[in-house]
């Protein structure tokens, strides 16, 4: 049986070596984002690239994109290692992952960038190894610039690239051996003048064929820079396969093409004169663009041109299947680009393997190398991590791609803040992804605790894998004091700082926060009349001040202070403003809703802190506290709602303070919900604040659930922020200022995509269940994603929804 | 951002209309004329080894076959398809395997030689 032999004779590192001593350095290039950005940051990315291009002429540099399935074993493995303390229901967890990922047809896009180095010196010229490592750093560090962003392609990489050429279109895996698997496990063959190459391969021991359709690009128009035109095929829904090879030419060069190509309109001109015959008017058209082509070389601007060979292979089972996928890419890109299907198929498909020749110079593309680097064949729209809890995945142009999240990741690589805002109208989804979050981390051992006020998450802790593991507390029902000041912002712990100053700071800081958290409360308890006066607040901080730091301290000794005060003091206007504010917030204590708050001072009665350390899971809730409606006149606000404010942001203060319970290494979880009412009082933007600074040194993911992005910024936590998941959102106002939670920039058209996302069809009879977010990862990752409950059971699903009677996800 | 092409440029259109003041009833592309007398001179090779004398019939095959090899030949030639290209495609599709021929490379990655680590000085 006759063999074909490739042109690849050895590999060194990242560099080829063909027949004939042609070396080629292989470069993996970074995924670049193209969704989400301004147009001109869109416009620097593809000038850095342009630059890139231009820096390699006469390098013939080699695009090469292929796509890698995810491999949901893998995937899962990764995912195992990093539960911390995996609790029971952990490896089930991961299982029901990895079989939901298996069946979702994900891929990953990959695209390599090869360059060709010169051969090599003569055997006699004694310097042509040292030119030749010069050349190759040289090349590296071009590559490696912005716009490319490439990396030497490793070993793996390079074997699978060639694997994946081989088996040109067949299914591959990512588990690889050695590259000696890949003698004779392709075979390719194709009819006289065929549509199409017969590719069967040895893909894990099971015979597949395929029939692969070369397609080449054709005649362009001009293009625009809404789409990069060469990623188009994201969107298809099945692989393609894209190999372009680029000649960069010069400014001298092009100008001596332009210069050549106006001589010859010159003569056809004259020709069609001689014979009295009316010119054709692209001959004028042509005329005006040479001297274009001129004008930018003399002006030096990106003048370098490139010849490009752009070569797409599509796949299918059969050969109908493959012609009938080779008709979706050309209508694709009708009527901008014209894909031709060309003759000889064969040798078209070999120019997909690494190190093998252009096959044929026709349908050579003639492009500036502005419009060259506009096909931006990495663009991808990747976001999030390689493994973590399973999110969904991305949606629309771009392609189908996972959305998994290591909560950690920002924390222990890149140093950054561990808060993650979560925005969205009622019903948009904040909750129910909180819920899975939170399902996810607990079951991989990670303390988690949520402030639910509202309650509905508080059915996690019921779910049967959990429940051994989880705690539920209703704050209202809770025993007196469990919400006084001095219990809920803790003491630091001495083997947490490395020196006893550091320590000695951390206390004063405590014990300042306690003093301001109770300031600021008590005032919430006052009427505005009574609360607006300077001497109230005076009174009232003297009073705090003096009741000092010690274990008995509460607000109830506040009082006693401020009566004290009311007798010891000598200005008769401050004696009296405290007597009215101690009788005031006597009256105050004896309300049932206060009593969380002021102690009763019987330690049988009042809340004792427990160590409460080996539960995993917990859900704090304040069900049938009524917070009033942002923006409402306080005056007309009923008592429960004068009381509100106050639990609630005491009850966020003793869920911040679980940060700093335990090891400051111990990966842990929090969860705010109804952050807006945090957000209108001084100690709540605190509260936020020493969140996002704290987290990254205690290893916290710190969610924070709202309506509106607003909320957030005016807590001054927008330069602390590490992504962001926002949801719907209708109002034109508060999609402004979700854009600018994501750093994305605003009035160019980005505003109205948030209020489409879990767009219901109109006149739907059902609910459809189907929960998309955009999310900013930390990392320069923005998408649109689909968040994807499809991997969790059916009871889980029912208990983390919060619309009542339906199953999200199903 | 405006992104053209250059492909205008290898668009020219390049027809001969004939000599000066006289215009040919017929009009070609100058790559044709090319293409034609290389046809020619196969044609008359082809015609004296199969024996055919030289003749007014004889010269008016040629010249007919001649015609009609080349407009066959040059309706597959465009600016996309140079006649070189379409001989080197018209080679690919004859040299191609019918047969399933398996494709062999042997990837044996070694460490790259010479490499040296990046240096400031």
């Amino acid at each position: 049986m006759t063999v074909r032999r490739l042109a690849l004779l050895k590999v060194d590192g990242h560099v080829t070596t063909s027949r004939g001593g042609q070396r080629q350095a292989w470069y993996r290039l970074a995924p670049q984002r193209w969704n989400w950005r301004a147009d001109g940051e869109r416009e620097s990315m593809v000038v850095a690239t342009a630059q890139r291009l231009g820096e390699l002429v006469g390098h013939m540099p080699t695009l090469r994109t292929t796509v890698r399935p995810s491999s949901a074993p893998e995937w899962g493995k990764r995912l195992t290692a990093s539960a911390p303390r995996p609790l029971p229901g952990w490896s089930d967890h991961v299982g029901r992952c990895v079989a939901h990922l298996a069946g979702q047809d994900l891929t990953d896009k990959e695209c390599y960038l090869s360059v060709n180095l010169s051969k090599r010196g003569r055997w006699w010229w004694p310097f042509g190894a040292a030119q030749a490592v010069v050349e190759l750093e040289e090349i590296d560090t071009i590559v490696a610039g912005p716009g490319l962003e490439g990396t030497p392609a490793t070993e793996h990489e390079l074997q699978w690239l060639f694997h994946r050429s081989v088996m040109l279109g067949c299914p591959t895996t990512d588990e690889l051996g050695d590259g000696e698997e890949l003698v004779d496990r392709a075979y390719w063959s194709v009819e006289p003048f065929g549509q199409s190459v017969k590719v069967v391969a040895d893909v894990n021991g099971e015979q597949v064929t395929r029939y692969v359709v070369v397609l080449t690009v054709g005649k362009m128009a001009d293009q625009t820079l809404e789409e990069p035109w060469l990623a188009k095929m994201d969107r298809l829904g099945f692989p393609v396969e894209v190999t372009a090879t680029l000649d960069v030419l010069p400014g001298e060069q092009v100008k001596k093409r332009a210069e050549k190509a106006l001589l010859r309109i010159k003569y056809q001109v004259e020709n069609y004169e001689e014979h009295q015959l009316p010119a054709p008017w692209s001959l004028q058209e042509q005329q005006e663009r040479a001297q274009e082509v001129i004008n930018e070389v003399h002006r030096d601007q990106l003048a370098e041109r490139v010849d490009g060979w752009f070569r797409f292979a599509v796949s299918g089972e059969t050969e109908a299947e493959a012609l009938a996928r080779s008709k979706k890419v050309i209508k694709l890109f009708s009527p901008a680009i014209k894909i031709v299907r060309p003759w000889a198929q064969y040798a078209l498909a070999r120019e997909f393997i690494p190190g093998e020749k252009l096959s044929s110079k026709a349908y050579r593309r003639r492009l500036p190398v502005l419009t060259a680097a506009a096909a931006q064949p990495a663009a991808t729209a990747t976001v999030g991590t390689r493994t973590g809890v399973y999110l969904g995945h991305t949606i629309g142009a771009g392609g189908k791609h996972v959305a998994s999240w290591d909560l950690h990741r920002s924390m222990t690589v890149r140093e950054r803040s561990g808060l993650t805002p979560i925005v969205g109208v009622p019903g948009s989804g904040k909750s129910t992804l909180v819920a899975a979050l939170a399902y996810h981390a607990t079951l991989a051992g990670i303390r988690t605790t949520i402030l639910d006020p509202s309650g509905p998450l508080s059915a996690l802790a019921q779910i049967d894998e959990l429940r051994p593991y989880s705690k539920h507390v209703d704050l209202l029902s809770a025993k007196p004091g469990i919400l006084n000041p001095w219990t809920v912002v803790l003491s630091p712990r001495r083997d947490n700082f490395a020196t006893v100053r550091e320590y000695e700071h951390a206390c004063d800081m405590a014990a300042e926060q306690r003093r301001m958290l109770c300031v600021d409360v008590l005032m919430q308890f006052l009427p505005s009349a009574l609360a607006d006066q300077a001497e109230t607040l005076i009174a009232l901080r003297s009073a705090v001040r003096n009741v000092g730091n010690d274990r008995l301290a509460s607000p109830r000794r506040v009082i006693e202070a401020l009566r004290t005060a009311s007798i010891t003091q000598v200005d008769s206007i401050m004696a009296r403003h405290s007597r009215v504010v101690a009788d005031f917030l006597d009256d105050v204590a004896k309300a049932p809703a206060a009593q969380l708050v002021f102690p009763t001072g019987d330690p049988s009665l009042d809340y004792q802190a427990a160590d409460d350390d080996d539960k995993v899971l917990t859900i704090i809730t304040m069900k049938g506290l009524q917070i009033p409606k942002e923006g409402s006149d306080r005056r007309a606000w009923s008592s429960d709602e004068i009381f509100a404010l106050p639990l609630l942001h005491l009850a966020a203060w003793s869920v911040q303070a679980t940060m700093y319970r335990g090891d400051r290494h111990e990966p842990k979880l929090l969860g705010f919900d109804e952050v807006h009412a945090l957000t209108r009082i001084a100690s709540g933007r605190l509260l936020i604040n020493t969140s996002a600074r704290d987290s990254r040194k205690w290893r916290t993911r710190v969610l924070l659930s709202s309506q509106n992005a607003a909320d957030l910024l005016e807590a001054g936590v927008s330069n602390l922020i590490d992504g962001a998941f926002v949801l719907r959102t209708e109002d034109p106002a508060h999609q402004r200022e979700a854009l600018n939670l994501i750093r994305v920039p605003v009035g160019v058209g980005y505003e109205s995509a948030l209020g489409t996302l879990s767009q219901q069809t109109r006149g739907a009879v059902g609910r459809s269940g189907r929960r998309e977010a955009v999310w900013s990862d930390g990392e320069g990752g923005i998408e649109r994603i689909v968040l994807d409950l499809g991997h969790l059971p059916d009871r889980v699903r029912r208990d983390i929804d919060t619309t009542p009677g339906v199953v999200v996800g199903a | 951002m405006r992104l053209p092409t250059d492909d205008s440029l290898a668009q020219i259109d390049n027809r001969w209309h004939g000599p000066p003041s006289w215009n040919l009833p017929w009009t070609a592309r100058y790559s044709a004329y090319w293409v034609g007398l290389v046809v020619c001179v196969l044609v008359l090779v082809v015609e004296r080894k199969a024996g055919v004398g030289i003749g007014f019939t004889s010269v008016a095959w040629t010249l007919f076959l001649t015609v009609a090899i080349t407009t066959g030949l040059m309706s597959l030639v465009d600016y996309e398809r140079s006649v070189k290209s379409l001989f080197v495609t018209f080679w690919s599709e004859i040299s191609a395997p019918r047969d399933p021929v398996p494709i062999r490379v042997e990837f044996r990655p070694r460490p790259l030689v010479g490499a040296r680590s990046r240096r400031f000085w």
